[in-house]
């Protein structure tokens, strides 16, 4: 394969490839701002859990609107929206229960709104209950997927992530989302900081830690849920943990680590996409394994940075 | 005396939770300024829980419980806060956020010589630059008064905020943190286990003992019986 040709011609056909590409570029961002917090608070595993329980959302959402009016395509929200006008059914409500990302940002509030009660009244370790989360969302997916025969390719992309081509919609979607995200990450950033490392101080301090808290998880839940909805649960499980990883190792403090965080989300979702592009490889799990690849690299050099000031 | 007007008022008409039986008889405490308070007792007597429950970190005590001053909270190290990247300038500079000024963008930008006096008063300009977590536990602890510090609060409440430190560290500690005391007019509640050590730089204590307590100046509780044979029993540092 001449990749250098396949480069150029990926350049000359960016305009077809722009909106998929950049979809993935700013959920890499946003995740990566999200993901700095998912490590901070040892939530590794409630990011796998709420990307498959988005993605239970999604398939919920899909199969509901089957079951009441008969097939419509996932990633088609036209025609989803014509179908719901074909039955009658135009009210904000019908728009509102069979829409696939409302239904999966409800759930996911769901499932961190109960991780949150159970974490704040028993001050447990919440690990059990993540897993039962995620073998829930995973399994419902699954089971859903067996329900929406011809779409049974589209709960594959759900699951893996495949975005090779991102509707005029989720592109808009996740443009705002986003930035939404990350200007709210902005502003709130000492709060977030501060209740997150040190919550009794910040609550002496005058800070009101729960509700920068659920701010802060809120973020969490709809930045994984539209993510999931558009790129899959496997890139969004990369992109929210991988990224903060090795930042956490390049950074001297936490403005640098959601600086870096975001770069590293970001441009793994670039060259991930190109890559997948140039070898004909499924785009979420390259998104995936160039995160892991940066992981590896700043590990490695870590390393070496410790055993050359031994040697000192 | 102190005069009311001087001093922050701590007056716990009940100190019970709930329905629950009073652990100790009513309680009426005023911190005047420039008073550095030890409350004392034995495991589970109820202190961290009085100084919990007045910052309003726990449930609040049954009666009343008032506190008219700017408030800071010493705790042991929390282990959030393990391996995040953070130097020690930066650890402090976290100190100046409150309700208000985390709304305020480059706040510690502006008020970045307040970090740096803080920093100096705990002999941590050395080690400034370097990442917290690879200080000693000793230095986290003095890094930990400087966070507090930096916003100039009048009352500071410490738990068991000296605990991972030695007798020359507690007492350059006990030092800077009276050098704080008397220049800002501050105040300040330690809860400790090692008594002996700080009773030197303490004005005043509260001591639980038998279901009951000693309250007032330092001298008079190390005069009282009860309070006295608690405190020289050897379980509360060198006697």
């Amino acid at each position: 394969m001449d990749n250098t040709a396949s480069l150029a011609i990926f350049w000359e056909n960016w305009e077809f490839f722009r909106e998929a590409a950049l979809a993935g570029v700013f959920a890499g961002v946003m995740l990566g701002v999200v993901g700095v917090y998912i490590v901070f608070k040892r939530l590794v595993f409630l990011s796998a859990a709420l990307s498959q329980v988005s993605s239970a959302g999604i398939a919920l959402g899909v199969w509901l609107l089957i079951l009441v009016q008969g097939a419509a395509p996932l990633h088609d929200d036209v025609h989803m929206h014509e179908g719901a006008v074909d039955a009658g059914h135009t009210s904000f409500w019908w728009d509102f229960i069979f829409n696939p990302v409302i239904d999966a940002a409800i759930l996911s509030l769901l499932a961190i709104a109960v991780i949150g009660y159970g974490q704040r009244r028993s001050g447990r370790d919440m690990s059990a209950f993540v897993a039962l989360l995620y073998i829930a969302g995973a399994s419902l997916t699954l089971i859903l997927g067996t329900r929406i025969v011809t779409e049974i390719q589209d709960i594959q992309q759900l699951l893996l992530g495949n975005a090779v081509l991102v509707s005029p919609e989720d592109f808009r979607l996740m443009l705002i989302v986003s930035v939404a995200t990350v200007l709210l990450h902005m502003v709130f950033r000492h709060g977030f900081e501060a209740s997150t490392l040190d919550a009794d101080s910040a609550r002496v301090g005058g800070i009101r830690v729960d509700a920068m808290q659920f701010v802060l998880m809120l973020s969490i839940a709809i930045s994984i849920a539209v993510a999931t909805k558009i790129l899959g649960a496997l890139p969004v499980f990369s992109f929210s943990v991988l990224p903060a990883m090795a930042a956490r190792r390049m950074s001297f403090n936490v403005a640098s680590m959601l600086v870096f965080s975001a770069l590293i989300g970001g441009i793994s979702a670039f060259v991930g996409y190109v890559v997948a592009y140039l070898y004909a490889f499924p785009v979420g799990p390259s998104q995936a394994f160039v995160c892991l690849i940066w992981v590896m690299l700043v590990y490695v050099f870590h390393f070496l940075k410790i055993i050359r000031l031994r040697k000192v | 005396m102190t005069k009311k007007s001087d001093a922050f008022l701590l007056r716990c008409t009940e100190f019970s939770f709930g329905h629950a039986k009073p652990l100790m008889p009513p309680l009426d405490w005023i911190v005047g300024k420039n008073e550095l308070w030890a409350v004392i007792g034995e495991n589970g007597s109820g202190k961290t829980t009085l100084m919990k429950s007045i910052l309003g970190l726990m449930p609040k005590l049954d009666g009343l419980c008032e506190l008219n001053a700017s408030t800071r909270y010493i705790s042991q190290i929390d282990q959030s806060e393990r391996d995040v990247p953070q130097r020690v300038s930066d650890y402090v500079s976290r100190g100046l956020y409150d309700a208000r000024s985390m709304w305020i963008p480059g706040y510690a930008i502006l008020h970045r010589h307040r970090v740096k006096s803080s920093i100096e008063e705990l002999d941590l300009s050395a080690v400034m630059h370097r990442q917290f977590e690879a200080l000693s536990e000793g230095m986290k602890q003095r890094a930990k008064l400087a966070q507090a510090l930096v916003s100039r609060p009048k009352l500071l409440f410490l738990d068991e905020a000296t605990s991972a430190m030695d007798p020359v560290q507690t007492q350059k500690y006990y030092i800077s943190l009276r050098s704080y005391l008397e220049r800002e007019s501050a105040s300040c509640i330690v809860v400790s286990h090692h008594f002996m050590d700080i009773s030197s730089y303490l004005t005043h204590a509260l001591v639980f003992c038998d279901g009951n307590y000693v309250i007032g100046e330092i001298h008079d509780v190390m005069q009282n019986k009860s309070a006295c044979a608690l405190l020289k029993s050897g379980r509360y540092g060198h006697g």
